[in-house]
C-alpha cells in the first residue's frame, strides 16, 4: 500500500488543523473539538446503543465460582479427590488434588435475583443492572497468553487490542483526547502493553495509557522551569522554519500535518490535565466511589476518571485491577479484591445511571479466564483455586446489554461453561455488535488476508443483547 | 414520429403468474428441460446469418466470424485504419482483456489489464479516448494502450457513476454515457451523482458539462452522421432517444425516436449507409433514418456494440455479451419493409456450462463451508449441496433459486449484500462475492438454473477442459492439496509471478545505467522526470542510507567543492559510506526489523536472551564484510550444520530463535513446541522466500498455491531443531568492552542473596514458634505428634547448619514429608511471613532465575539451535544448553497437524520444500535428523530459485527508495502487490548473483542511477500527481522522515555525544523515569527496573544497540513507529501522530541534546573575528541542517535566542537526580493485600549525567532552546 502513510497524515493534517478546534478550545468547550481524519467518528454498521465502552479488567482471573456463580455441590466434595487427565496437561496440574468449596456465602439479589457473594455489597445494589454470561470459554490457561486473547482476540500477542479496534470502527468525538485510555495498575499487567497495543492497525489507535503516577501522559509537559510563554517563544521560532522550509516542498503534503501535530500537542497540554482534574467533583461524589478510602482509593478514582473520559468523549476506556490470581488463601485474596473494587464499580453504574450516559455506555467486567473447582496442594493451608479456561464469569451493563438476565451456566462444580457455551471471538463479535460494529465488516488487510478481532469470525451471542 | 415494439419472448418471464413459477420450480427439480431446446451453436469457426426479417443489410454469402468467445462481456467494437491496415478494437471488459485484430496477424491481445474499457474512440492523434468502468472514467489512452491522461472522472466534486461508452463529435468533444450499473454487486462502490447523465467533455478547456438528464439508464450513444442528432439508448426505459445538437454544443428537446420491448438495449452505431443498428435484446433493429424497422437479424447471444468499418471496406463487427463476430456488408444499397421479429432464445447450454465451470467452484469455496455436509455448522437450515435442497431453501423458507428469477431468489438476493430481506452472504465483507461471481450466479438463475447430474458434469467438464484452462488460468503442479479440487485448481498466470524462473530480458541502451533505461520504458508517456537533487540533498540522502547518519559538516564541503562532474564525485562518496562502519550497523537494522530480533523471549517471564547480541553483531558483520549474500542465508538456516566446530555459524542460526517462546509450568509442552516450530516455519518463509506460510498451517492456502502438505514438510526440516543456548567461544572480532558492566549484575544476585538469607532466618524462627504455639492448643495425641515433628526438626536444623547450608528450610520440610511427616504437622512454607517478607522473597526468587539468563551475556555461549531427537521438558526457567543425557528425547515424525491443532494428527509428511517449485529446483531433504536445514538451505539459495534473489534485491530496493518493486517485501504471492517493473526486478536479481551475491555492489548499482540521484522535487507537480498518482515511476524521488533510530543516533552524533563502537552487549540510555521504573510483573513476581548504564559514553551507542525488550518499549522509538518484535516488519511506518511532538519537544532526552549541541556550538565558533552569537548560529546550521543559513534565518533564530535569554530565570532549575532505589508498590497475590519493596539500583550509585544546565552559562543555555527547536524541524526528521 505505497502512500498510505502519506493519505494517513493527511487526514491527520485535519485532525489538527483547524482555526474551528482551535478556537472552540480557547473556548473552553473540548467536547465541541470534534475530531476528522482516521480519528473522525465514523457511522455505525449496525444501528446500537454503546457508543462508549468502559473495560473493567482484572487480571489474575477472578473466580466465578466465589463470586457470581455459586456452586453448593462443592460443599458435599470439600476436599475429597479430584483427577484430571490429558494430554494437554501442564506441569501445574501434576500432584494430588482436591475439590475446594467456597469460603463464601451467596445471597441472590435486586429483582432479577442474582446469586452474588456476600462481600459484593454494594454491587448488590445495581444485580438489575447487570447482564451475567456464564458460557464464556478461552483457550489458554496461562496468563499472558490468556491476558492476549482477551484483549486481542489472538494468543500470542501483536494483534490489536479491542479498544483498539472499536476505535478503528468509530473515530474518537473529542481529537483533543486519546481514542483509547487506559487506566493500568502500578504494575504493567503480564504480557505488557501489547494489551492495549494497535497491533497492525495505524498508530492512531493505540491504547494510551494515563499514568497513575507522573506524567500521566509521557512527556506531556517540558522539563520543570520551563515556562509556557517560552515553549510558545519556541514553538514560534519552530513554526516559522517550517514553514519557510514547507514553501520549498509545496508537494510534500506530510509537513503540514507534523507542523500541526506541534500546536495539538501544546494544546492537550492543557487539556489533559484538565480532563482528569478530579477538583470539579463533589465530596459526595468522591465519597461514592470510595475515593479517600485506603481500599478503595486507587480504583475508585479510576472509575471516577472513566466517567470524566467517557463524559468528554473518549470512545473506550479499560480498567485494569491485579491480583486476582488467588492459588491460596482465597478467602483473603479475593476478599480484599473484591473490597477494592466493589464499592467503585457500583457507584461508576449508578453515576453514570444518573448522568442518563449507562444507557450509551457499555460496562464489561471480566478476567481473562475463570478458577477451577479444585486446587492442588501447593504448600499452603488455606485454600485456592487454579486457572480455568473452561469456565468463567463475564458481566456487562448498560449500552444495549441484557439487563436484569443470566445467560449461560456452568456444570455443578463450575469446571466448565455447559449452557450458551461460546468461545471468547463470540463475546468479541457481540461486544462490537453491541457498539454498532460488525466484526466482518471491521477487518484490516494486514500479511496476506483481511484480520478481525475474532481472527476468524463468530457469532453474536443474541441473549446478551437486550 | 415512430414507434416500434418488438416483442420478445424472454420479456413474459418478467410477469409469470406464481402458480406458474410452481410448476417451473418442480420441473426444474426433476431437471426436466422444458424451458428451452438444445441449442446447436458452435463455439468457434463461422456461423451462418439468421435475418428474422427484413432484406439482409449482409453479402450473399456472408457468415458470422467468431474472432473470440467464452468472454464474461464483450463490448467496444470499434474499427480504425492503423499504420496502413484496417484494425479491429474490442474488449472482453469483465475480462480484463482489450483485443486487436487484423487480416494479417488475427487476433492479438492489446491490454491484459484493462480497466473494464467499453469504448475506444481514435482521438485523432494515434491515442484513444476510452471510458473505464472500473475506474470510473474517462482517460486517454496512448498507442500502446496506456493510460496517458484521465480526463474526467468527477462532475461537481462527485465521482462519476460507471461511464459507459462515448462518441467523439466533429467539434472534438467526446460525450459519453453515464449509467449505474453494478453498484448493486460492487457493495464496496458507491453512487455519488444523484442521477444518470450523458456528460460531453471538451478537451479544449477540460470543460465536462453534464448535457443530459432525465434518463434511467444510458447506454449506447451515437451521432447521426451530419453531426446534427445526437442519439442516446436508455436501457430501463426501452426508449431510444434523440436531441437535436445546436450550433452552441448544447441539445434541443429530446424525441423518442423508437421504444424497443424488453429491457437491456445497447449500443448503437450509424452504417455506412446512414441505416441505425440497434443492439436489442431480441437482435439487431435496423432502422431508418425515419425510424423505419428496415430489419431485424439474429445474434448467436445478446448484441451489445456494433462498428463500422470505413470505407471503401465493407467490414461489420458486432459483438454479443460473450463473443465477438466480424461479417460483411452487401455492396448494394437497399431498403426494405418492416415487419415484426421474435427474438432468439438463450442457448441451454449456457447454464449447465456456467455452472460446471462457475457455479460448482462458487458454493465450494464461497458457501459450503456453512451449507454443506456439516449438518452442526449448516447455518439458516440452508443447504447448498444439491438442486432440491436449494429449492427448498433455509428455514426462511424461500426459495434459494427460482430458475430464470435471479431477483426472486435468496441465494442471488444474499450475495448482492444489498437485500433488506437477506442478510448479506458470506458473512464476511472481506469474501464477499467479486463482481463476476454474483453475475455468474445471476446469469446461471436466469439462463435456467440448469443442475447437471454428476456425471453430465464431469462430461461437459471433460470437454471443455482445454478451453477453460486457458481463460480461467493455468494449473499449477505442488505436492497436493486437502482436497482434489484444491489441487486441481487454476491460477491467474498473474499471480504466479514470482513462480517464473528469471527472464534476461534486454537491457535497454537507452542510458548509461540499465535501471534507468528499465524504469524510463515504463515511463507513462509524456512524464517528464525530476532534475539531479543538488549535492546538498544528495550527501544527505546517501549517507544516511547507508550509515542511518547525517553528514558531517567537513564531508558536506568536501563534497560541494569536489570539482569533478557530479556522478564521479558522487562515486567516492559511495565507495566512502560504503566503507564506513555504520554502514553494516544500517543494513543489520534493516534485517533485524524482517526477523525480528529482541534481546528477551516475551510472555510470562520475559526472560533475556542474554546470548542474543551475538546474532546481531553476526548480522552486522556479515553486512560490513559484504558476505555473500547466499552464503548469509545459509548460514542462518544451517550454520551449525555447515560447521558445527565454527562459532560463527553457531551464532548465526540465532535467526531460528528470533520468535518469541517460553514454556512455563503454566503451559502444555507439546504447544510450546509447536508454537517454535509454527513460528520457524513462518518465518523461514516470510524472510527468504517472501511467503506468508502460516495462510497454509490450518488450510491449503487460499490464494497461493501452497498447499498444508507444504506447511507441513517445510516444518518437517525444523522437527529436529532444538533450542540451546550452545558453547561458542568469543570471536576476536566480538566487542566485549561491555562486560565490565557485569559486576552491577553480580551485586544483584548478591542482594537477593542476602535477602533470602535473612528470610530463612525469619522463616527458621517462625517455624519454631508455630511448632510452639501449636503445642500450646493441641490436644494429647497432637501434642505428642507436633513434639515428635518438632524434635526431627530441630535435627535437622542442626544437621543443616553444621554442613553450612544456608538455604535450609525448604528442603528441611521437604525431607520430613518425606520420611512421612504429615504436612500439618509441619510449618507451612512461607510460616509467618509478613506480605512484605512474602513479597521479598518472590522477588529475590524471581530475580536469582532472571539472572541466569541476564549473566549468560558474557559467557560464550550463543543463542542457538542443533539437530537431534526431542528432549522432555516440563517448564523451562533457565538458559537452555544441549543435553547430556538424550535418553529422555524422542525423534518425532512430522504429521500435518489438522486444522493447525498440534494434538490432531493428519498425514505423515517428509521433509520437503515448496512444492510449487520442485520441478525447477529439485530437493533432496534427507530424512536423517541431520542436515535437513543445510539441504533446505541449499535448495533456498540455487541460483535456480526465482525467488530468493529477487526478494532481497527488492528489499535492497526498498531501502533506497522507500518502495519497494513488489509491493510487500514479505509476500510475493497474489495477495501482495505485482512488481510495478517486473523486468528491472528480474535484472537486478540476475545482476546480483553474478556479482556472486554481493550487496554492497548492489547498493553501488542502485545508487548510481539517475533515478536515485533525482531531486524529490518534480518540476510540474501537477502533470506528475496526473500522470503518476500513484507513484510508481520513480520520476521523482520520495522523501523520507527519518526513523526512530537515525533521529535519535543522528541527535548524538550531532551534538558529538555518538560513542561510536561497533558491537557488544546491550546498552540502556536514560528513558523516562516513569517508564525506567515501571514495575513489570513477570511470572509470580517483578522484573527489575530499567536502570541506564552509569557513563554517557555507555549510554550514547547507537540504537541498534538499545537492550531491546519485549516487555520494555523506548519510548522515543516507540513513537516514532520502531516496529515491535511480535510480528516480521517488511516496511516501517512513518505515520505522524502527536505523542511524537510530545517526545521530541518536551522530552529531558531532547533538553539533554540540546543542551549539548549548544554547548558544542558555542566552542566550536570560539577564537574568531566577528560575531560569536552568528557563528554559533551558522555552527548549528551547519550540523543540524548541513548547509549555511541565509541571513534573514540568521536574524529570526537570533531573535529568538536573545528572547529565550531575557526570559531565563538567572538560576537554572536544580539538575535532576537518578534515583538510587525504586519503590516497589504491588498487590501480593496469595493474601490480596499490598506489599512494597524497595529495589536497589546499583548501576545508578555511579551514574555520570550528562551536560546539565548548571553546567553551562545563561547564554549558552539560551542557545539550547534554539537547538531544540532545530532538532524539531522538518528540514531536520526528513530527508530529501
Amino acid at each position: 500500500m505505497p502512500h498510505m502513510n502519506r493519505r494517513e497524515s493527511m487526514f491527520r493534517i485535519g485532525t489538527s488543523l483547524g482555526s474551528v478546534a482551535f478556537a472552540s478550545l480557547l473556548a473552553g468547550d473540548a467536547r465541541s473539538t470534534e475530531s476528522t481524519g482516521p480519528l473522525a467518528p465514523k457511522p455505525v454498521h449496525i444501528p446500537a446503543k454503546a457508543k462508549n465502552c468502559i473495560f473493567l479488567t482484572m487480571t489474575g482471573g477472578p473466580s466465578h465460582i466465589d463470586t457470581f456463580d455459586p456452586k453448593p455441590t462443592l460443599k458435599k466434595l470439600h476436599l475429597q479427590e479430584f483427577t484430571r487427565s490429558g494430554e494437554t496437561k501442564s506441569a501445574m496440574e501434576s500432584g494430588k488434588r482436591y475439590y475446594v468449596q467456597s469460603p463464601f456465602s451467596f445471597h441472590q439479589h435486586g429483582d432479577s435475583g442474582a446469586p452474588m457473594a456476600d462481600n459484593w455489597q454494594h454491587l448488590a445494589r445495581v444485580a438489575d443492572d447487570l447482564c451475567f454470561f456464564r458460557g464464556c470459554q478461552v483457550d489458554s490457561v496461562n496468563h499472558p497468553t490468556a491476558m492476549y486473547q482477551m484483549n486481542c482476540g489472538n494468543r500470542f500477542g501483536g494483534d490489536p487490542a479491542v479498544g483498539a479496534w472499536v476505535t478503528y470502527g468509530l473515530g474518537s468525538e473529542n481529537s483533543n483526547l486519546p481514542g483509547y485510555v487506559v487506566l493500568p495498575e502500578v504494575s504493567d499487567p503480564q504480557g505488557g502493553a501489547p494489551n492495549w497495543g494497535n497491533g497492525y492497525l495505524p498508530a492512531f489507535y493505540q491504547g494510551t495509557p494515563l499514568r497513575p503516577t507522573g506524567s500521566p501522559i509521557l512527556n506531556l509537559s517540558p522539563p520543570p522551569g520551563v515556562t509556557a510563554s517560552r515553549q510558545r517563544n519556541n514553538l514560534d521560532l519552530l513554526k516559522a522554519m517550517n514553514e519557510r522550509h514547507a514553501a520549498l516542498h509545496p508537494q510534500h503534503d506530510e509537513l503540514a500535518a507534523r507542523l500541526e501535530s506541534y500546536e495539538l500537542a501544546f494544546r492537550m497540554q492543557t487539556e489533559i490535565p484538565n480532563a482528569i482534574d478530579m477538583s470539579e467533583e463533589s465530596q459526595k461524589t468522591l465519597d461514592a466511589y470510595g475515593v479517600g478510602q485506603e481500599e478503595t482509593d486507587a480504583f475508585g478514582r479510576k472509575c471516577l476518571l472513566a466517567r470524566k473520559l467517557v463524559e468528554k468523549g473518549v470512545r473506550f476506556v479499560q480498567l485494569y485491577n491485579g491480583g486476582w490470581d488467588s492459588h491460596d488463601y482465597i478467602e483473603r485474596a479475593h476478599g480484599n479484591r473484591v473490597q477494592s473494587v466493589d464499592q467503585p464499580i457500583a457507584a461508576l453504574i449508578e453515576d453514570l445511571k444518573a448522568r442518563n450516559l449507562l444507557e450509551s455506555t457499555l460496562v464489561v467486567w471480566c478476567g481473562e479466564f475463570g478458577r477451577s473447582p479444585d486446587n492442588g496442594v501447593r504448600g499452603g493451608v488455606a485454600y485456592g483455586r487454579d486457572h480455568n479456561p473452561d469456565a468463567m464469569t463475564i458481566w456487562l451493563a448498560g449500552g444495549g446489554s441484557n439487563a436484569g438476565h443470566t445467560i449461560g451456566a456452568t456444570d455443578e462444580t463450575g469446571m466448565s461453561a455447559v449452557e450458551d457455551v461460546h468461545h471468547i471471538r463470540d463475546f468479541h463479535v457481540t461486544l462490537l455488535r453491541l457498539l454498532g460494529l460488525d466484526d466482518n465488516k471491521l477487518t484490516y488487510y494486514h500479511a496476506g488476508r483481511f484480520k478481525q478481532l475474532s481472527q476468524f469470525g463468530g457469532k453474536v451471542i443474541d441473549k446478551l443483547i437486550a | 414520429m415512430n414507434t416500434n415494439s418488438y416483442l420478445t419472448r424472454n420479456d413474459d418471464t418478467w410477469g409469470v403468474a406464481p402458480s406458474i413459477m410452481l410448476v417451473f420450480t418442480i420441473s426444474f427439480i426433476f431437471g426436466t428441460k422444458i424451458l428451452f431446446a438444445e441449442s446447436s451453436i458452435p463455439s468457434s469457426g463461422t456461423l451462418p446469418i439468421e435475418v428474422i426479417s427484413g432484406e439482409s443489410p449482409f453479402g450473399e454469402k456472408a457468415q458470422w466470424q467468431q474472432l473470440s468467445c467464452g468472454h464474461a462481456g464483450c463490448e467496444a467494437a470499434q474499427w480504425e485504419i492503423r499504420n496502413d491496415k484496417l484494425t479491429l478494437m474490442y474488449a472482453a471488459h469483465h475480462d480484463r482483456l482489450a483485443y486487436r485484430w487484423t487480416e494479417a496477424s488475427g487476433l492479438t491481445v492489446w491490454r491484459d489489464d484493462s480497466p473494464e474499457a467499453t469504448s475506444f474512440r481514435p482521438d485523432g492523434k494515434g491515442g484513444y479516448y476510452v471510458v473505464e468502468q472500473t475506474t470510473r472514467q474517462l482517460a486517454r489512452w496512448d498507442a500502446d494502450g496506456k493510460r496517458v491522461t484521465i480526463l474526467a472522472d468527477r462532475f461537481d466534486g462527485k465521482r462519476l457513476n460507471r461511464p459507459n461508452d462515448c462518441v467523439v463529435h466533429a467539434d472534438g468533444s467526446i460525450w459519453f454515457t453515464d449509467p449505474n450499473y453494478l453498484f448493486k454487486s460492487r457493495p464496496k462502490e458507491q453512487q455519488e451523482l444523484d442521477g444518470q447523465f450523458v456528460f460531453r467533455f471538451d478537451p479544449k478547456d477540460r470543460s465536462l458539462r453534464k448535457v443530459v438528464t432525465g434518463l434511467t439508464l444510458p447506454n449506447g450513444i451515437a451521432f447521426s452522421p451530419d453531426g446534427k442528432w445526437l442519439f442516446v439508448t436508455d436501457s430501463a426505459s426501452n426508449n431510444l432517444y434523440r436531441w437535436p445538437v445546436k450550433s452552441d454544443k448544447s441539445i434541443g428537446q429530446r424525441e423518442v425516436f423508437a421504444t424497443f420491448t424488453g429491457m437491456g438495449n445497447d449500443g448503437i452505431a450509424f452504417d455506412p449507409l446512414g441505416r441505425l443498428w440497434c443492439c436489442t435484446k431480441g437482435g439487431i433493429v435496423i432502422l431508418s433514418p425515419s425510424a423505419e424497422t428496415l430489419a431485424l437479424i439474429k445474434t448467436p447471444n445478446k448484441p451489445t456494440s456494433i462498428a463500422f468499418a470505413p470505407a471503401p471496406s465493407r467490414m461489420v463487427c458486432v459483438t454479443t455479451r460473450d463473443a465477438c463476430y466480424i461479417t460483411e456488408l452487401s455492396a448494394t444499397k437497399s431498403s426494405l419493409p418492416v415487419s415484426a421479429g421474435m427474438a432468439f432464445t438463450e442457448r441451454n447450454e449456457t447454464s449447465e456450462q456456467l455452472f460446471v465451470r462457475r457455479i460448482v467452484p462458487l458454493l465450494r469455496e464461497k458457501c459450503l463451508a456453512c451449507h454443506g455436509d456439516d449438518v452442526e455448522a449448516r447455518e439458516g437450515g440452508l443447504d447448498l449441496r444439491s438442486l432440491q435442497t436449494v429449492a427448498r431453501g433455509g428455514d426462511s423458507e424461500e426459495p434459494g433459486v427460482i430458475p430464470m428469477h435471479p431477483d426472486r431468489s435468496s441465494v442471488y438476493l444474499a450475495v448482492t449484500r444489498n437485500d433488506d430481506a437477506f442478510s448479506a452472504m458470506p458473512p464476511k465483507e472481506s469474501e464477499s462475492l467479486a463482481e463476476e461471481e454474483v453475475r455468474w450466479l445471476h446469469d446461471w438463475i436466469a439462463s435456467g438454473a440448469e443442475w447437471p447430474s454428476e456425471k453430465d458434469q464431469a462430461e461437459i467438464r471433460a470437454k471443455h477442459e482445454a478451453e477453460w484452462a486457458q481463460e480461467d488460468g493455468v494449473r499449477v503442479r505442488t505436492s497436493g492439496g486437502l482436497s482434489n479440487s484444491w489441487t486441481n485448481r487454476n491460477y491467474d498466470p498473474e499471480g504466479l509471478w514470482a513462480y517464473q524462473p528469471l527472464q534476461e530480458a534486454a537491457v535497454p541502451d537507452t542510458h548509461e545505467n540499465p535501471i534507468d533505461g528499465f524504469l524510463q520504458a515504463a515511463l507513462p508517456k509524456g512524464l517528464q522526470v525530476a532534475p539531479p537533487a543538488s549535492r546538498r540533498e544528495l550527501i544527505r540522502r546517501a549517507t544516511f542510507d547507508l550509515t542511518g547518519l547525517p553528514p558531517t559538516p567537513d564531508e558536506v564541503k568536501a563534497f560541494l567543492i569536489d570539482q569533478r562532474k557530479d556522478k564521479e564525485a558522487f562515486r567516492d562518496v559511495v565507495e566512502r559510506l560504503l566503507a564506513s562502519p555504520h554502514y553494516g550497523e544500517r543494513m543489520a537494522q534493516h534485517w533485524l526489523d524482517v526477523v525480528r530480533y529482541a534481546d528477551s523471549s516475551g510472555f510470562a517471564n520475559d526472560f533475556e536472551r542474554g546470548n542474543a547480541w551475538r546474532y546481531r553483531d553476526y548480522v552486522i558483520r556479515a553486512f560490513q564484510d559484504d558476505k555473500p549474500y547466499d552464503q548469509f542465508v545459509r548460514e542462518q538456516i544451517a550454520g551449525d550444520e555447515i560447521s558445527p566446530d565454527d562459532p560463527e555459524h553457531l551464532v548465526a542460526v540465532g535467526f531460528l530463535r528470533q520468535g518469541p517462546w517460553e514454556l512455563t509450568s503454566m503451559e502444555v509442552p507439546k504447544v510450546a513446541r509447536q508454537r517454535f516450530l509454527d513460528d520457524v516455519t513462518n518465518s523461514v518463509g516470510e524472510t527468504f522466500l517472501a511467503h506468508s506460510l502460516q495462510c497454509a498451517k490450518c488450510h491449503d492456502h487460499k490464494f497461493d498455491p501452497v498447499p498444508t502438505r507444504d506447511y507441513y514438510s517445510i516444518q518437517a526440516i525444523f522437527n529436529t531443531t532444538q533450542l540451546a543456548e550452545r558453547q561458542a567461544d568469543f570471536l576476536p572480532l566480538e566487542n566485549r568492552d561491555g562486560f565490565e558492566e557485569e559486576r552491577f549484575l553480580e551485586k544483584m544476585e548478591q542482594g537477593y542473596r542476602e535477602s533470602l538469607a535473612e528470610l530463612e532466618a525469619v522463616l527458621q524462627h517462625n517455624a519454631i514458634e508455630w511448632f510452639d504455639t501449636e503445642l500450646e492448643k493441641a490436644d494429647l495425641d497432637r501434642e505428642q505428634t507436633i513434639l515428635d515433628s518438632k524434635s526431627k526438626w530441630m535435627k535437622a536444623v542442626s544437621k543443616a547448619k553444621k554442613n553450612r547450608k544456608s538455604i535450609a528450610f525448604q528442603k528441611i520440610r521437604s525431607g520430613l514429608m518425606q520420611q512421612g511427616i504429615a504436612q500439618s504437622d509441619l510449618p507451612p512454607v512461607r510460616v509467618g511471613f509478613t506480605p512484605r517478607q512474602n513479597g521479598m522473597q518472590r522477588v529475590a526468587t524471581k530475580g536469582l532465575q532472571r539472572l541466569k539468563w541476564e549473566l549468560d551475556r558474557y559467557k560464550p555461549f550463543a543463542l542457538s539451535v542443533y539437530s537431534g531427537p526431542t528432549p522432555t521438558y516440563i517448564k523451562v526457567l533457565a538458559p537452555l544448553r544441549i543435553p547430556e543425557d538424550t535418553t529422555k528425547a524422542t525423534f518425532e515424525e512430522m504429521y500435518i497437524r489438522t486444522g493447525g491443532d498440534p494434538f490432531a494428527e493428519g498425514d505423515r509428511v517428509k521433509p520437503g520444500v515448496l512444492s510449487v517449485l520442485e520441478e525447477q529446483v529439485p530437493a533432496v531433504i534427507p530424512e536423517a535428523p541431520e542436515g535437513r536445514r543445510k539441504a533446505f538451505a541449499e535448495w533456498i539459495t540455487d541460483p535456480d530459485n526465482p525467488l530468493v534473489s529477487r526478494v532481497m534485491v527488492n528489499r535492497i530496493w526498498q531501502w533506497h527508495f522507500g518502495k519497494p518493486i513488489a509491493g510487500n517485501p514479505n509476500n510475493f504471492g497474489s495477495t501482495g502487490g505485482f512488481p510495478t517493473h517486473p523486468k528491472l526486478l528480474d535484472y537486478l536479481a540476475t545482476t546480483f548473483m553474478k556479482s556472486g551475491w554481493s550487496v554492497k555492489d548492489m547498493h553501488r548499482t542502485i545508487m548510481l542511477s539517475e533515478a536515485y540521484r533525482r531531486s524529490s522535487t518534480h518540476p510540474d507537480p501537477d502533470m506528475f500527481a496526473e500522470q503518476d498518482p500513484e507513484g510508481h515511476s520513480f520520476a521523482v524521488f520520495e522523501p523520507r522522515r527519518l526513523s526512530a533510530e537515525e533521529m535519535r543516533d543522528s541527535m548524538l552524533a550531532i551534538t558529538g555525544e555518538l560513542n561510536c563502537d561497533v558491537g557488544g552487549v546491550p546498552c540502556r540510555p536514560e528513558i523516562n523515569e516513569e517508564v525506567a521504573l515501571q514495575p513489570r510483573q513477570v511470572m509470580g513476581a517483578f522484573a527489575a527496573a530499567w536502570v541506564p548504564n552509569p557513563k554517557s559514553e555507555q549510554r550514547h551507542r547507537r540504537s541498534l544497540y538499545i537492550l531491546k525488550l519485549r516487555g520494555v518499549k523506548h519510548p522515543m522509538l516507540e513513537v516514532f513507529n520502531t516496529p515491535a518484535p511480535d510480528f516480521s516488519c517488511e516496511r516501517r511506518e512513518s505515520s505522524t501522530v502527536t505523542p511524537q511532538a510530545l517526545n521530541l519537544f518536551n522530552s529531558k532526552n531532547s533538553y539533554d541534546r540540546s543542551l549539548a549541541l549548544a554547548q558544542r556550538a558555542w566552542d566550536d565558533s570560539s577564537g574568531e573575528i566577528g560575531n560569536r552569537d552568528l557563528r554559533a548560529l551558522r555552527r548549528v546550521y551547519e550540523l543540524v541542517l548541513c548547509r549555511q543559513p541565509q541571513q534573514e534565518e540568521l536574524d529570526r533564530a537570533l531573535e529568538s535566542w536573545r528572547s529565550v535569554e531575557g526570559s531565563l530565570p538567572a538560576e537554572p532549575r536544580p539538575d535532576s537526580k537518578v534515583p538510587l532505589t525504586a519503590s516497589r508498590e504491588a498487590v501480593e497475590e496469595l493474601s490480596g493485600e499490598r506489599f512494597m519493596y524497595d529495589e536497589v539500583l546499583y548501576a545508578n550509585q555511579e551514574f555520570e549525567s550528562d551536560l546539565q544546565p548548571n553546567d553551562v552559562d545563561r547564554h549558552v543555555r539560551a542557545l539550547g532552546d534554539i537547538c531544540l527547536v532545530f532538532l524539531n524541524t522538518n528540514e531536520f526528521v526528513y530527508v530529501y
